[in-house]
């Protein structure tokens, strides 16, 4: 394959490259090929380390022709977000602080999807320890959106979301701590899980909120991300956040039919709490249609307004990252982007009490949460106002005002964003599917059958198609 | 009624406490830019308070792995 195709997904490469018609090699090379005709539209890319992955792909080759197949990511080009260690290859978190920082280590997902075969292509560009973005006075460019360069690509999982959109990788990694997974799936058209909290390692990814981050996976369909998390997931001795909880077999989930599924849906969240747009409104619904088709019984639920959720967890996000950045923000306020500094400092004027009030009502949310699912599987609910926003558009407090993600950072629990339209502009509108703790596995299941009856995943942007 | 802004006065005597070093003429400037955030945030903590239950006293329970659940409420 050449350069100027777009690539198969994960799923369709593990079989083709298993059954050797397909070489990791080749596809590296085709992966390389579009980065670098391509990329300098995007961005989504802050360090590529084409010889090394190549020569990883070499090898991936010829262990495969030994029998030594390794899995469905053996050979199959992926990156990861610059807050990811990789060891020996520079981790900038998108800083002028950290612009020459090489890690001595990898970051446990690194390892893992290492073993697991995959070749990483590179590091990919996030908002400024992601938090916050896009930002303009950094020394790289924000990443942009592949279905419109004009338009936000969403973060701060940015450059992996819009790697794989534009066909560079095949899956990366993303964390997520207020929807920083979730936010750049649902605006570049891909899937993004934010997995239950524990559930992935964080050790080696360098911290943002500590009771709220997550690390999970990016990927064009909803298998790819469950063959990325089956690789991803797992007790990890050296996150003291790990949760020692066996991993199924997120692939073995996946059906075609929602039979005998219960989806809860939190409409007062996206209709009423935080009004979204009325075209990605109508795509919510013509969504759950589908889900109902597909067998699933739909119910309404209801929770605690939006906006306990958005104040809950800013409270303890601004909190918390004020702690992890204090130290070096005291000194060198002026070396950070405007943005993110804007957003941590923000931590310096909340009181003690206020934490502590934000870490009580967390408790109170999660119970009503788990209370609310006793009987219902998942909840599906809205994810984004509407369409991404012009990159250029002045955010504001936008950040503090896309709440729909937050509930899921507070409660911990799994959720994931499907791609269900397109906007009359011809950008992504998604639908958010939250699941019970450590039950990615329900979560997979219904995004999997929503988008097998869907054709939303055979749309690649415009833009780059070939 | 919509957040209540700090003054420059009182945001100059926290960002001191906070230990930024920033003169005069930044901490100033850092005000203009988020003294509105400061003042969403206030509001987002008096809407926290205004929502806990009475009945989540005791508060938040720490609970080391592997200790007996408490069962107070």
């Amino acid at each position: 394959m050449s350069g100027a195709e777009l690539p198969p997904t994960i799923a369709e490469a593990a079989r083709l490259i298993a059954s050797r018609r397909l070489s990791p090699v080749e596809l590296t090379t085709a992966c390389l090929a579009r980065i670098e005709a391509l990329d300098p539209h995007i961005n989504s890319f802050l360090l590529t380390r084409a010889e090394a992955a190549l020569a990883e792909a070499a090898a991936a080759e010829q262990e495969i022709a030994r029998g030594d197949y390794r899995g469905p990511l053996h050979g199959i080009p992926i990156a990861h977000k610059d807050i990811v260690e990789t060891a020996g290859i520079r981790t900038t978190a998108h800083s002028k602080l950290l612009r020459d920082f090489v890690p001595p280590r990898d970051a446990t997902i690194v390892r893992h999807l290492a073993e697991a075969g995959s070749i990483m292509l590179g590091k990919t560009a996030t908002h400024e320890f992601a938090m916050g973005g896009p930002s303009f006075d950094l020394p790289w460019p924000p990443a942009r959106n592949p279905w419109n360069t004009d338009h936000f690509t969403g973060g701060s999982s940015s450059g992996t979301g819009a790697a794989v959109a534009a066909g560079f990788i095949l899956g990366g990694s993303g964390s997520d701590t207020g929807g920083s997974i979730r936010l750049p799936a649902a605006y570049c058209g891909v899937t993004g899980l934010k997995p239950t909290y524990g559930r992935v390692s964080r050790h080696g990814v360098l911290p943002l909120a500590y009771s709220l981050d997550h690390v999970g996976p990016l990927a064009w369909t909803v298998e790819d991300c469950a063959i990325l998390l089956q690789a991803m997931a797992g007790h990890d001795p050296a996150d003291p956040a790990s949760a020692a909880v066996p991993v199924p077999d997120y692939r073995a989930a996946l059906r075609p039919d929602l039979r005998a599924v219960r989806i809860g849906v939190v409409r007062h969240f996206y209709e009423s709490d935080y009004r979204i747009d009325d075209e990605a409104r109508v795509a919510i619904d013509a969504a759950l249609a589908v889900m109902r088709g597909l067998g699933a019984e739909l119910r309404e639920i209801h929770l605690s307004p939006l906006q306990d959720y958005g104040a809950c967890g800013w409270l303890i996000l601004i909190a918390e990252s004020w702690a992890v950045h204090e130290k070096v923000m005291r000194k060198r306020f002026g070396d950070y982007g405007r943005m993110m500094r804007n957003r941590v400092v923000l931590g310096a004027f909340l009181g003690a009490g206020d934490h502590v009030q934000a870490l009580r009502l967390r408790r109170e949310l999660a119970e009503e949460m788990s209370e609310a699912m006793r009987d219902v599987d998942v909840l599906v609910t809205g994810i984004t106002p509407g369409e991404a926003p012009r990159i250029d558009e002045k955010p504001g407090y936008e950040s503090f005002q896309r709440p729909l993600m937050m509930p899921f950072n507070v409660t911990g629990q799994p959720s994931m964003a499907v791609r269900c339209g397109l906007s009359l502009r011809g950008l992504p509108l998604a639908l958010q599917i939250a699941g019970k703790p450590f039950d990615e596995a329900g979560v997979l299941r219904v995004g999997h059958a929503y988008e097998q009856a869907t054709n939303w995943h055979r749309q690649r942007p415009p833009l780059l198609a070939p | 009624m919509g957040p209540v802004t700090m003054t420059l006065e009182e945001f100059t005597l926290r960002a001191r406490r906070a230990g930024l070093e920033l003169d005069l003429e930044e901490i100033e400037m850092l005000y203009q830019e988020i003294a509105a955030s400061c003042a969403l945030m206030n509001d987002m903590a008096e809407r926290v308070k205004a929502r806990l239950s009475p009945a989540s006293e005791p508060a938040h329970l720490f609970r080391p792995h592997g200790a007996p659940v408490d069962e107070r409420r």
